[in-house]
């Protein structure tokens, strides 16, 4: 099968927790966004908060544009017993919210499997 | 009085104060879009100054204008009707009342529908979620119609009076005006002008006639029968516009009497009587539309020419029937009769390969009632009927099960079974099998006294609907679009051949089921204000237990991640449409993000529990709204699906609470509304 010579391949942006400590949430938010509207695949170490994460569903809602970008696809593991056992780490401020996190582009990246240990994704190119 | 029930009335006291003088909780409704309760896009439904539209037109009209669409979902559309369509809807006391449609909706769809068949031969085809009026074990209530099975008892139109609506049409551009007369324009020659006229007993006749007998093409009328009285009164009709017949009357062959007008053809058009074939027939829409007196004229004609009445002796069963090649002028017929509390079973015959249809009236009660209203001008049909009327036929007998709620009620009045039923013959094998008979029904009624167990009887005896049975539910592949129409003031429509259905509510989401089916399912509640968008409802008032408890609903769409166009374009959308479709998606997922930091103060969030649990975008909003410290319920919806289980949402969200719940049944709805009042009054 003839295959097209691609020349470039796909970025990967592995974002460390100390990176993202120092950064207020729109700047994590805006830096994510801006490398998932390059094409790339944004990995966190940490994650994101509830709260960031909800204002990323929101400003990426805003940023969707037909023919341009479809929004993202966004993968982390599933919070497991530590949901159960955190409520006096939460009244503490002490949520953990740290869980690998993938995000990438919709029309790029495509979840294959998910459970609490393992996320198997297939990145396409553009 | 109890310490324990002194302490219960003290907390309900409490309650009461607290629910009233607290401003509304708003609670926001989260969670994935359901699936639509809809008919097929070739159904027809009956509108209340009794025409028959397809649902698809009905939709198409609504559209023309450019209403708003209030739908927050992108698949589906839902548009504000103007004021004047108007269907006749069912109360909850069973009488039928001219309603407003408030939406007309729309929603794409491939998967199966149903086609649900009667024995008095009405079919509609619809989602399978898509609820009728049912009498069951339980009463009168709705059932869907995946659950409908052979035997079932659905509500049927039997009687209906026509809101006042006169028909009016534009003159055909192709016809030139000149006081009371009218010219087709036509180009090389000066065709005969006819005389206008209005419609009248006389016209309506004269319309029948061409309808039942008639060749009837553009440019001439050919009408053939052998009694020579018809051929008669078809030339006088003529005769009426200003124009001459000529007969043709050939050995062998059945005379003819021929009007050659296109005058007259195309005149006849303002009157919706088109030109058409044998299996194109209908009943104009100005005759649909016409005082009764019109309509016996019409009725009493095409009885004349294509209806029957069986002989005393035979063996097809007594019965006045109307016969023809389309089912549209059957459908038609039948809806007229409806003005006269006249219901007849349709049926499909093929004679020589060819289908045709019967409309039948088998019972001696709407014999007589026939004889009465409509009757025959033919003589021979005219005294074949009054023998008729001396039978008493019990042809259609119905029967409805709901002898567990009656032996529930005459328990409650204290009545033995003779006071109650009228006599007690019978009754223990009525009861055995759960049946009872209309008629009797109807003379319980009579001697049973006002009260509110018994209202039932009263409404089943007076009402405008009559007890129909479910032969056949056949699932048929679908793709395309689905329709219906919201009446959101009795929840009910009728389809053009008079099987009540009910009405689908905004997306079926929960919010819209509790303050929208409020009455069907348990506690009462009231929507005073509802916003343009539909995306607020202020001020819900659930009453529970005497008590209220008042909320805001905010109802987002399904929360997602990522829209993309082209998926509308897949469902034959214009590119436009699905780019302004994706756009109002994202708007209103950004909105429901926003709120849920800033602007509500309980969620509920409603998962399928059909589906599986664990997805990517539940855990981020159940884990986003822990971390607002806010009250959350979980609703399992669904339940009555097969492949629902409950169990694995509580697995997935150990830590709240989940109630079960099928809000299209309204199954568990108390335990719904229980929580509500614990979680957020």
């Amino acid at each position: 099968m003839a295959e097209m010579k691609q020349p470039d391949g796909v970025q990967i942006d592995l974002i460390s927790g100390e990176r993202m400590d120092g950064m207020a949430s729109m700047e994590k938010i805006r830096m994510i966004l801006d490398g998932v509207r390059d094409g790339n695949i944004v990995i966190l170490e940490e994650g994101l908060s509830p709260d960031e994460e909800s204002k990323l569903i929101e400003v990426t809602m805003t940023e969707i544009s037909p023919d341009e970008f479809d929004g993202i696809e966004i993968e982390s593991y599933p919070r497991s017993e530590t949901a159960e056992a955190s409520f006096l780490d939460r009244l503490m401020g002490k949520e953990s919210t740290k869980k690998l996190t993938v995000i990438g582009p919709a029309n790029q990246i495509e979840t294959l499997h998910k459970d609490e240990t393992l996320i198997q994704t297939l990145v396409s190119r553009k | 009085m109890g310490l324990l029930t002194e302490l219960k009335s003290s907390i309900a006291r409490a309650a009461s104060t607290l629910f009233s003088e607290e401003d509304p909780k708003r609670i926001g409704i989260y969670g994935p879009p359901n699936a639509g309760k809809c008919l097929g896009p070739d159904e027809k439904v009956l509108l209340a100054d009794g025409t028959h539209r397809r649902i698809e037109d009905v939709y198409e009209e609504v559209a023309a204008s450019d209403p708003p669409d209030v739908s927050d979902d992108p698949h589906e559309t839902w548009l504000e009707c103007p004021a004047d369509i108007e269907v006749p809807a069912l109360r909850s006391d069973l009488s039928v009342e001219a309603t407003p449609v408030s939406h007309v909706f729309r929603q794409r769809y491939d998967g199966q529908l149903y086609r649900v068949r009667t024995r008095l031969g009405r079919e509609v085809t619809v989602s399978p979620e898509h609820p009728f009026i049912a009498a069951t074990a339980n009463g009168v209530g709705t059932v869907r119609a995946d659950d409908l099975e052979e035997g079932t008892r659905v509500a049927l139109l039997s009687s209906y009076t026509p809101a006042d609506g006169a028909w009016s049409s534009e003159l055909s551009p192709d016809l030139v005006s000149d006081g009371g007369t009218v010219t087709y324009d036509a180009t090389y020659h000066r065709p005969k002008s006819v005389q206008t006229r209005t419609l009248d007993p006389d016209l309506s006749r004269f319309l029948a006639l061409t309808i039942a007998e008639a060749q009837h093409e553009d440019g001439f009328i050919a009408f053939a029968n052998e009694r020579e009285q018809l051929r008669e009164e078809f030339r006088a009709g003529v005769e009426r516009f200003g124009l001459a017949t000529t007969t043709y009357d050939y050995d062998g062959k059945t005379p003819v009497v021929r009007v050659n007008s296109r005058s007259l053809t195309e005149y006849l058009k303002q009157f919706d009587c088109y030109p058409a074939g044998s299996h194109g027939k209908r009943v104009p829409q100005s005759i649909l539309t016409a005082d009764d007196a019109s309509v016996v004229a019409f009725l009493r004609a095409l009885f004349d020419c294509e209806g029957s009445v069986s002989p005393p002796d035979d063996d097809r069963g007594r019965y006045v029937r109307f016969s023809s090649a389309s089912r549209d002028l059957v459908v038609g017929v039948g809806t007229l009769l409806l003005r006269f509390g006249i219901v007849g079973k349709i049926r499909d015959r093929t004679r020589a390969g060819e289908t045709y249809y019967e409309l039948e009236i088998g019972r001696s009660g709407q014999h007589r009632q026939f004889r009465r209203h409509v009757g025959f001008d033919d003589p021979a049909k005219a005294s074949r009927l009054e023998d008729l009327c001396e039978i008493d036929s019990k042809a259609n007998v119905h029967t409805l099960p709901l002898m567990e709620v009656l032996e529930d009620a005459r328990d409650d009045l204290g009545m033995t079974q003779a006071a109650f039923y009228g006599e007690n013959k019978h009754v223990a094998r009525m009861c055995r099998r759960n049946s009872i008979t209309i008629d009797r029904l109807e003379s319980m009624a009579e001697d049973l006294p006002g009260h509110e167990a018994v209202e039932l009887v009263h409404n089943v005896a007076t009402g405008d609907v009559t007890w129909d049975t479910v032969v056949e539910t056949e699932p048929v592949d679908h793709e395309g679009y689905i329709y219906d129409l919201t009446v959101p003031e009795h929840h009910t429509f009728a389809t053009a051949d008079g099987l009540v259905v009910h009405n689908t509510t905004l997306a079926n989401r929960i919010a819209r089921d509790w303050t929208e089916h409020g009455d069907a399912v348990g506690p009462e509640s009231h929507v005073p204000h509802e916003t343009r968008r539909a995306r607020r409802k202020e001020n819900v008032e659930i009453e529970r237990d005497g008590k209220s408890v008042r909320i805001d609903i905010v109802d987002t769409p399904g929360v997602t991640t990522k829209v993309d166009y082209t998926e509308f374009l897949e469902h034959d959308m214009e590119k436009d449409d699905a780019v302004r479709r994706s756009r109002e998606a994202t708007e209103g997922v950004a909105e429901a993000m926003h709120w849920l930091r800033e602007d509500v103060d309980g969620v509920v969030y409603v998962l399928d529990a059909a589906e599986d649990p664990f997805t990517q975008v539940n855990t981020m909003l159940i884990g986003i709204i822990e971390s607002q410290d806010l009250p959350v319920l979980i609703l399992a919806n669904k339940i009555d699906l097969e492949e629902a289980s409950v169990q694995r949402i509580k697995n997935a969200f150990p830590q709240h609470e989940t109630i079960p719940l099928s809000a299209l049944e309204g199954d568990n709805m108390d335990e719904v509304y229980d929580k509500i009042a614990e979680y957020f009054g």
